[in-house]
């Protein structure tokens, strides 16, 4: 209740994203889009999530679309795309994200060249991705960090470390996380689990949409003061 | 429900090499599974190849491929025909070369390696199994008749010449559109690919409902199994999918900007396919079809199309059956009267009885059982069965059949 600002309108346009009557997010196809009023700006970023197989890149694609997965692993077979709709104020507009998720599969990756430059070309952002329960993972990082950035494209760079509620398994500290994103200057985003409850399935995903889209749009008022 | 497991094997050394299982009931024991080549090993150590065996409650087919990989259906139910399971095999055997190419699968160097390269197509071997246990929501028939999963949409003439332009903008000759898991519309190219490639695809489409675009490579199993092709698919709307198999290019952005300009002018068009969901056939005929008739299966082998719908007078006042049990019945006169009896392309079997006049070809049947009857009508090239409630007289579901047949063959232009 009451208007807490630009939360509160952001949320009334987020609630355009669900199936009418339902709680669950559309999936709009690439003719489609959600019902904003045309004055809304609509931007598209590119988003290229990599990390070892099993690290969770596709499970992050499907909680950021509000989709679901498959409940066993299966490797990505060459290279899938996902668009995730999100409208945010920042400042005072409103604007229409379009966030282009790209994922592919290690295995293909590696036997096809042709998918690397695909999901690098144009991309405006890079996620590694690793599962908290990958020691070995979680030490190889900032080797994985260094080779996501590379200066021709200037993507923004984030870490998102899955698997983050499984407490059982987690195989990095919280101190280490914290300690890393101080050296490195390099966001890590803890994502794990899903909402209980079907109703809450945006609003669990929400801040860290909120950051990507933020994180973008700094990066582009940055590359256009550069210029 | 019955159970069906899917046991791959192989052949030289009988290693497992993966099980899936579908239905109730856990998957057979690790014991029971090893068992399975060394019965048949030993058959073969007597000159015998072991095809399938019986026990009281389940049966086995056996099928080995190349020599190299074995794949052994477990049923745990009554069903009868062996030369179903056969096709379902053969069927299971292309989805693994579909994904991973004829070479890279029966190379058979490395088995760790060939078990961790068969994962991705447990989706796919999942969805054909389902398919076997006729569960209730991966409802067809395209395993069965060995022809692709259709719908009959109102517009087809104008959804074709958009498919055949995108196409052709996109450099690729095979392309198709498709719905749920069903072929809507397709180029000549793509209806010239074999049966069970015809088969397999759209349920390759179906595995994966989560992307909007996705560039894969598959192996065509009989058209080219060891060179891969690239499989583009992309999201139009919410239900309806453009596929295409492309070479090197246009790569996946190119093709999705593609796609969103050569079919913005038609979004009315693909939205207004989704409301043929779940009934797969245009509102026009339906609305000429008999109240009686509550399921029915049309195939045209020769256009390797079939189109079933189960939805059919739901409001029927006999036993109501639900969508499973008349998908089930069907399946059951399906695989009892075809093949047995009459054989598709819908003529009759070379070992027919020849003491019989040659003029006496079996062309119809019908199956008539407490909660259901079924009438099967051939008439080249097509196999029409239709469910009906177990009240109605026989001449009149004869009659109606008769009729239904003509509301889709009338005409200059054949609706399947």
């Amino acid at each position: 209740m009451g208007s807490d600002g630009p939360v509160w309108e952001s949320k009334t346009y987020q609630k355009k994203l669900l199936i009418p009557g339902t709680n669950k997010r559309k999936f709009f196809g690439v003719l489609e889009k959600p019902n904003l009023p045309p004055s809304v700006p609509n931007v598209t970023y590119k988003i290229f999530l990599c990390g070892k197989t099993a690290s969770g890149k596709t499970w992050t694609m499907n909680c950021l679309s509000g989709q679901e997965v498959p409940s066993q692993h299966v490797e990505t077979i060459g290279v899938q795309c996902s668009h995730v709709f999100w409208p945010m104020k920042i400042g005072s507009r409103l604007i229409l994200f379009r966030l282009e998720l790209w994922d592919a599969g290690e295995a293909s990756t590696r036997q096809y060249s042709h998918i690397l430059p695909a999901c690098r070309e144009g991309v405006d952002a890079v996620l590694v991705c690793c599962s908290a329960s990958d020691r070995e993972g979680w030490l190889d990082m900032p080797r994985a960090v260094a080779e996501a950035t590379q200066p021709a494209d200037r993507a923004a760079v984030a870490v998102i470390l899955t698997r983050w509620d499984q407490f059982s398994k987690r195989e990095v500290t919280e101190a280490e996380v914290e300690a890393f994103e101080k050296s490195r200057g390099v966001p890590v985003v803890r994502l794990g689990g899903t909402a209980s409850d079907p109703a809450q399935e945006m609003p669990h995903i929400a801040p860290t949409l909120n950051f990507l889209c933020r994180r973008l749009w700094q990066r582009d008022q940055e590359l256009l003061s550069i210029k | 429900m019955a159970a069906c497991t899917l046991v791959g094997l192989a052949a030289s050394s009988g290693v497992p090499l993966f099980v899936r299982h579908a239905g109730p009931g856990k998957p057979p024991a690790y014991a029971l599974i090893g068992s399975l080549n060394g019965v048949h090993v030993f058959g073969e150590s007597h000159g015998v190849t072991l095809c399938s065996t019986r026990t009281k409650n389940a049966s086995f087919t056996w099928r080995t491929y190349h020599d190299s990989i074995r794949l052994v259906l477990i049923r745990g139910s009554e069903v009868v025909a062996d030369s179903c399971d056969s096709r379902l095999l053969d069927l299971m055997f292309a989805s693994l070369v579909l994904l991973l190419g004829l070479d890279n699968l029966t190379s058979g160097t490395n088995i760790e390696r060939l078990k961790r390269d068969i994962r991705p197509s447990y989706l796919l071997l999942d969805k054909l199994l389902s398919r076997a246990v006729n569960s209730s929501d991966n409802l067809g028939f395209s395993h069965l008749t060995g022809c692709a999963e259709c719908v009959i949409p109102p517009d087809q003439h104008i959804l074709q010449s958009e498919l055949e332009k995108y196409a052709e903008g996109v450099d690729s000759s095979c392309a198709c559109v498709m719905m749920n898991g069903q072929v809507v519309s397709g180029t000549r190219s793509f209806w010239s690919l074999s049966h069970m490639e015809l088969v397999l695809l759209p349920l390759l489409v179906a595995t994966n409902t989560f992307t909007v675009a996705r560039d894969l490579p598959i192996y065509l199993p009989d058209k080219s199994p060891n060179v891969p092709f690239r499989m583009l698919v992309v999201k139009l709307t919410g239900h309806v999918y453009a596929i295409t198999l492309c070479g090197p290019t246009p790569t996946l952005t190119e093709i999705i900007r593609l796609a969103s300009s050569s079919w913005a002018p038609v979004y009315q068009v693909l939205e207004s396919i989704t409301t043929l969901l779940p009934w797969n056939i245009a509102p026009g005929l339906l609305s000429q079809i008999d109240h009686s008739v509550i399921g029915l299966l049309l195939v045209n082998y020769d256009h390797k199309k079939c189109v079933s719908c189960v939805h059919l007078s739901e409001e029927s006042r006999s036993p109501p059956l639900n969508t499973a049990k008349k998908s089930a019945a069907l399946e059951a006169v399906y695989r009892s009267v075809i093949g047995p009896l009459l054989q598709p392309p819908a003529v009759p079997p070379d070992d027919f009885p020849s003491r019989l006049h040659p003029d006496h070809v079996p062309l119809e049947s019908y199956v008539s059982t407490d909660s259901y009857k079924v009438y099967v009508m051939q008439s080249s090239p097509y196999h029409l069965l239709i469910l009906y409630p177990p009240a109605l007289p026989i001449q009149i579901a004869r009659k109606v059949t008769l009729r239904t047949l003509a509301i889709f063959t009338k005409g200059k232009i054949p609706k399947l």
